[in-house]
């Protein structure tokens, strides 16, 4: 025990016995109760917002679109690459010089 | 068995049972609250131990099954008790003499007595358990949970990574630091070895 070290190793061990026989608190009458609250709260709060998402773009008429709109995407990238310019340039001239063949555009790939 | 019970409720809370959620804290309270409450202070066990099971329950869906739910609510508990000491962080400024007469005289003691036998009974002492908390009270968060986790619990490294979410090697060299932080913690409790490289 004259040795620093020792002593130190000693006391190290001496507090790893402290930690394992720390005497633990049970969860107090009434915790899974709360916890249940919280739980079914949160549950009723996600469905609620899915509802909502729902009532706004029902889930078919995601599902139908999402195909029709990665097409007209994947032709305005086609377009702007064919034609050799950016894209911001090509989509902001094409909308100013004819909105409306623009449109027949989407409207094709819809 | 137990996996593939856990498996078919969580799938019934997944399809909107959120009462369903009751049978899996029914079966995980007590083993998640025991290792929660040895690793903050028990007045806070409780809320930690809440913090835990909601976070779980807002999760459950990305958990894959891969491995039993009890140890991946360990995880969830791990990183709780983690960001815990992280809210509560306190400057580790904190003298010898903040520790109460009784640790300082035992202290004194231990300093003097060159036999000290009766090691399993002095464990248990309030003493060692105060001064314990002040010596991991001068720890960061992040090296507190390491030794905890690696020298107070004795779990191995692989285990200690997938609890903290760290690489093993991270996890070798980091808890390795912590350590020699302990050990020089410590080693100022003796006037003689300040600042003996522990």
């Amino acid at each position: 025990m004259h040795n620093p070290r020792q002593k130190i190793d000693r006391l190290e061990r001496l507090l790893g016995g402290a930690y394992r026989r720390r005497q633990l608190p049970d969860l107090p009458p009434g915790w899974r109760q709360t916890l249940m609250q919280d739980i079914h709260q949160l549950g009723c709060m996600e469905k609620k917002r899915f509802m909502r998402f729902e009532r706004w773009f029902p889930m078919p008429v995601v599902c139908r679109f999402a195909g029709a709109g990665c097409a007209a995407a994947l032709a305005l990238m086609a377009f702007a690459w064919l034609s050799g310019g950016s894209l911001d340039t090509d989509l902001s001239r094409l909308m100013l010089n004819d909105p409306f063949g623009l449109a027949s555009l989407v409207l094709a790939a819809l | 068995m137990e996996r593939d019970e856990d498996a078919v409720v969580i799938e019934r809370i997944l399809n909107g049972h959120t009462r369903s959620f009751e049978v899996l804290l029914k079966r995980h309270e007590d083993a998640i609250h025991q290792q929660v409450a040895r690793r903050v202070p028990p007045e806070n066990a409780a809320e930690v131990t809440h913090d835990v099971f909601l976070r779980a329950y807002k999760s459950l869906s990305g958990y894959d099954g891969r491995r039993p739910l009890r140890h991946w609510l360990a995880g969830i508990a791990t990183r709780a008790c983690h960001d815990f000491w992280r809210a509560h962080y306190r400057n580790c400024e904190t003298p010898i003499s903040a520790l109460s007469e009784n640790t300082q005289d035992w202290l004194h003691r231990y300093h003097q007595d060159s036999t000290l036998a009766d090691l399993p009974d002095m464990a248990e002492q309030f003493e060692t358990r105060e001064l314990l908390d002040w010596a991991l009270n001068k720890l960061s968060a992040g090296d507190r949970m390491l030794m905890i986790l690696m020298y107070f619990e004795e779990r191995s490294v692989a285990e200690t990574a997938q609890l903290m979410d760290m690489s093993a090697a991270n996890v070798k060299i980091r808890s390795f630091r912590a350590r020699r932080k302990l050990r020089n913690i410590l080693a100022s409790l003796f006037p003689e070895n300040r600042g003996l490289n522990a």
